[in-house]
């Protein structure tokens, strides 16, 4: 027997040290986080109206506000996610306030530094900022530098929270494999108390080490990037760092749906009355996802024929395999929760079923995009953003604000204001997505400023749609808040 | 199997030594990039795990956020000292290059060590960055397109 | 409005079928919370369900990636393919045009070799009606081949499909395809 270590105990640090509850924090990173949302979806509005000759704006402005949108939603999204995640499990796992605070601050900084450098700077690559083309812009040379850092900076901010995650975990369940649940299957890894992960902390599990991995690659990405900048002899490959550049910018974009389905788990149950319990299929389906996720990125480069064959069809392969756990366990056991279940239907609730038929059919598309010869016909077509916007504005977004419903507290049956909230919210919604597939279909290029027919008049109705949605969300927020403040008031807390 | 707890330091010290000293012994060619980037990433993941059998037997207060800043500008540091401009300096002197690889087996020391000292375990999640950084350098960090 | 045909016709109605599947299923589960039950007499039923789906959808994806491995439009999948000896097209994208011919002939094999000068670009085929046809990337240091050929004679669209800086939107360029025999037999090529 190995002699029983003393575990010293962790540097006592309260909430109250930083004179923050857990929850006025996650509170105010929803409100920062929900206004930044409607800011760049204001932006997208307003491309949508170049594009359609509503207004008129230079190609280098489009452009810059394009990098802009991109860069800032999916920060905004992987943060709102993350704070989503971290509140729901932040009792259970000890997971600690100022950790979240270092990774909300992290984030911001790093969008900061990215809005300069566009607003001010011009910067405008586009969110993918495939080399060479930060450093054969119009723009000043000081914004591609401060932009690098501010994806560095919000990097960082992920990783914080990753570690943090992992180290709750491994503080709770004795390791990592544990919150993956694989002692359902390996028994000698039981804990002597025979508590297994709830399917929550089985997600966070994969997010944190999918995360790390992932800003592992944005880190040597941004390093590479920023050396080039500093010194031009720094060699780069095109072909390299075009992968490099989706292995990271992909899979940060994908695990948000991640992040959202440990979130699901969560909160579903509490509306239907019904448990999620974990079982092997459980932590086969997430072994599925941690493997097979961080190897869908080369189907961002089918069009490029240079690449090996291996990560071509692997790439098709993996992205394929990665659908499986989400289509048949994620997906089918919320449905599962659902049928017949004496459900609840609040704000929150809708939310989140719309939320799944949004995955769903959001992930249809891209499923259709990952086979090559149909991608042949759709890549960097508008069939591209209709898809992820299907499934991160139609979905992930939803999740968000299904959360924010249950964490401002649900309290009362819904009233024919908020129904008409959730009507024009989700009218503009489904207008705004039918304009891009129709797009897509019909062959105009994503990321122009100036558009072949029949793109113009697409976007002239895709705008107006945008209005609705706008509307519909600046209501939906609204409403929220008064409902905060009422709940607050009377000393109510998130819930039903 | 106790033997081979007890005896796995030994092991690696060996092969961490004989991976250090071989060049300046021997003085053998440089590896290819991908191979050097890899033997970098060894000593990193090597002076990890000396870490984390240290802390093991000497357990501390831990939990300090500050550990985990240290991990992250840990594992950004060891990409830095990769780049043409820092390595070319110490590349064609073989005591330099060894000092340098040296330093790669304290950083990798200092991440390992760091980490166990936010939270116990943690070691893992910086092998994990570690080894997933020297894989992806492996593939083309500072190299160039291929020649036509 | 452009045509919907060929590939992007497949697409949409798949699109359509398996979008329009789901929902309903969807509708049907929101609908069931009408009549609710215990979870513990729909459970069962539910994991069985589940396995059920669980063949069906991996056959389906298996049925895909046996049936797509065989039309990829790479050069190692078309090069066997290809029975006539290939007409091969140099082509060089810049910010923000191409060089290449400004003619070319229809029904003829074309190996077109892409390669850009500066940044990432895309090179897509549009058909006289705006049908986007056929892509390959365009990217520095590196040089595609895309197996194409012309279905027929009019002025196809050549149009960049990567974001490659403010011109982006400007960058295309008409492609007169002509009836092989019925000009010159040598491709031109102009700067």
């Amino acid at each position: 027997m190995a002699k029983p270590v003393r575990v010293q105990e962790p540097v006592a640090l309260h909430a109250a040290d930083i004179g923050l509850t857990p929850r006025r924090l996650v509170g105010m990173t929803l409100s920062v986080g929900l206004g930044l949302i409607f800011v760049l979806g204001m932006i997208g509005g307003i491309m949508k109206a170049a594009q359609g000759n509503l207004i008129q704006l230079q190609p280098g402005t489009f452009y810059a506000l394009l990098t802009l949108h991109g860069a800032g939603m999916i920060s905004t999204v992987v943060l709102l996610t993350a704070v989503a995640l971290w509140y729901v499990l932040h009792d259970h796992l000890s997971l600690r306030p100022d950790m979240l605070v270092f990774s909300v601050v992290a984030i911001v900084w790093g969008l900061v530094a990215a809005t300069v450098a566009v607003l001010v700077g011009g910067f405008g690559p586009a969110w993918t900022f495939l080399y060479p083309l930060p450093f054969m812009g119009t723009w000043p040379s000081w914004s591609t530098g401060l932009f690098f850092f501010g994806v560095l900076f919000v990097g960082v901010g992920f990783a914080i929270f990753c570690f943090d995650l992992m180290a709750g975990i491994i503080r709770t369940y004795g390791s990592i494999w544990n919150g993956l649940a694989w002692d359902t299957w390996i028994p000698r890894l039981r804990r002597p108390d025979g508590k297994v992960a709830p399917p929550s902390v089985i997600a966070a599990s994969m997010v944190a080490i999918d995360g790390l991995i992932t800003v592992a690659a944005g880190s040597v990405l941004v390093v590479a990037l920023l050396a080039h900048w500093f010194s031009p002899k720094f060699p780069i490959d095109p072909l390299w760092i075009k992968n490099l550049t989706f292995f990271f910018g992909h899979t940060i974009a994908n695990l948000a749906i991640y992040v959202s389905a440990g979130v699901i788990y969560y909160i579903l149950p509490k509306y239907t009355g019904r448990a999620f319990h974990t079982n092997k299929v459980y932590a086969l389906s997430w072994a599925i996802s941690l493997f097979f996720v961080p190897w869908a990125w080369p189907h961002h480069l089918y069009m490029d024929f240079v690449q090996a064959p291996w990560l071509q069809v692997g790439g098709e392969a993996s992205t394929y395999i990665a659908t499986i756990p989400a289509t048949v366990v994620t997906i089918f056991g919320s449905l599962l929760l659902v049928y017949r279940s004496d459900m609840r239907w609040r704000p929150g609730s809708t939310l989140f079923l719309a939320g799944i038929l949004g995955w769903l059919v959001g992930g249809v598309a891209a499923m259709l995009d990952a086979t090559i010869p149909f991608n042949a016909v759709l890549h960097n077509t508008l069939w591209v953003p209709a898809h992820f916007h299907t499934y991160l504005l139609g979905g992930v977004f939803l999740f968000v604000l299904g959360f924010t419903s249950y964490f401002v507290g649900e309290r009362q049956t819904p009233g024919r204001l908020v129904k008409a909230i959730e009507w024009t919210f989700f009218t503009g919604l489904v207008g705004f997505l039918l304009m891009f597939y129709a797009g897509g279909i019909e062959g105009v290029p994503r990321r122009e400023a100036v558009q072949p027919p029949p793109g113009p008049i697409l976007a002239d109705i895709a705008t107006g749609f945008v209005a609705i949605l706008l509307v519909g969300l600046v209501a939906m927020l609204i409403e929220f808040w008064v409902r905060a403040k009422r709940n607050a008031a009377n000393g109510e807390a998130e819930g039903l | 199997m106790r033997a081979l707890q007890r005896a796995w330091p030994l092991a690696l010290g060996l092969l961490v030594a004989i991976d250090l000293l071989g060049p300046l012994a021997f003085g053998a060619a440089a590896p290819p990039l991908a191979l050097h980037h890899l033997e970098h990433a060894f000593l990193l993941v090597s002076g990890g795990l000396f870490a984390m059998a240290y802390v093991r037997r000497r357990p501390k207060p831990y939990g300090d956020p500050l550990w985990i800043l240290a991990v992250i500008g840990l594992g950004t540091l060891s990409l830095v000292l990769m780049l043409p401009d820092v390595y070319g300096i110490v590349d064609a002197e073989p005591v330099l290059h060894t000092l340098l690889h040296v330093g790669f087996l304290v950083i990798g020391w200092l991440g390992g060590y760091a980490a166990e000292r936010y939270a116990p375990k943690l070691g893992f999640g910086w092998q994990l960055l570690v080894i997933v950084m020297g894989v992806i350098t492996a593939t083309g960090f500072g190299s160039g397109p291929p020649v036509a | 409005m452009v045509p919907i045909e060929g590939r992007q016709l497949a697409i949409l109605l798949l699109w359509i079928s398996l979008s329009a599947i789901v929902t309903v299923a969807f509708l049907w589960v929101v609908r069931s919370t009408r009549r609710p039950r215990d979870f513990d007499a729909v459970q069962s039923d539910g994991y069985r369900l589940r396995r059920g789906w669980g063949w069906v959808y991996g056959s389906l994806l298996i049925i895909s990636f046996a049936v797509t491995i065989w039309t990829m439009p790479y050069a190692w999948a078309q090069q066997a393919a290809a029975k006539s000896p290939a007409i091969t097209v140099e082509v060089v994208a810049h910010q923000f045009s191409f060089t290449m011919p400004s003619s070319l002939p229809a029904r003829r094999l074309i190996k077109f070799v892409v390669t850009s000068a500066d940044v990432n670009h895309g090179f897509g085929i549009y058909s006289p009606q705006g049908v986007l046809l056929a892509q390959v990337q365009a990217m520095p240091d590196y040089h595609n081949v895309l197996y194409f050929t012309f279905p027929g004679p009019g002025t196809y669209i050549i149009r960049c499909l990567e974001y490659c800086g403010e011109g982006h939107s400007a960058m295309q360029q008409p492609l007169k395809v002509y009836v092989s025999g019925s000009q010159a037999t040598s491709v031109s090529k102009e700067a």
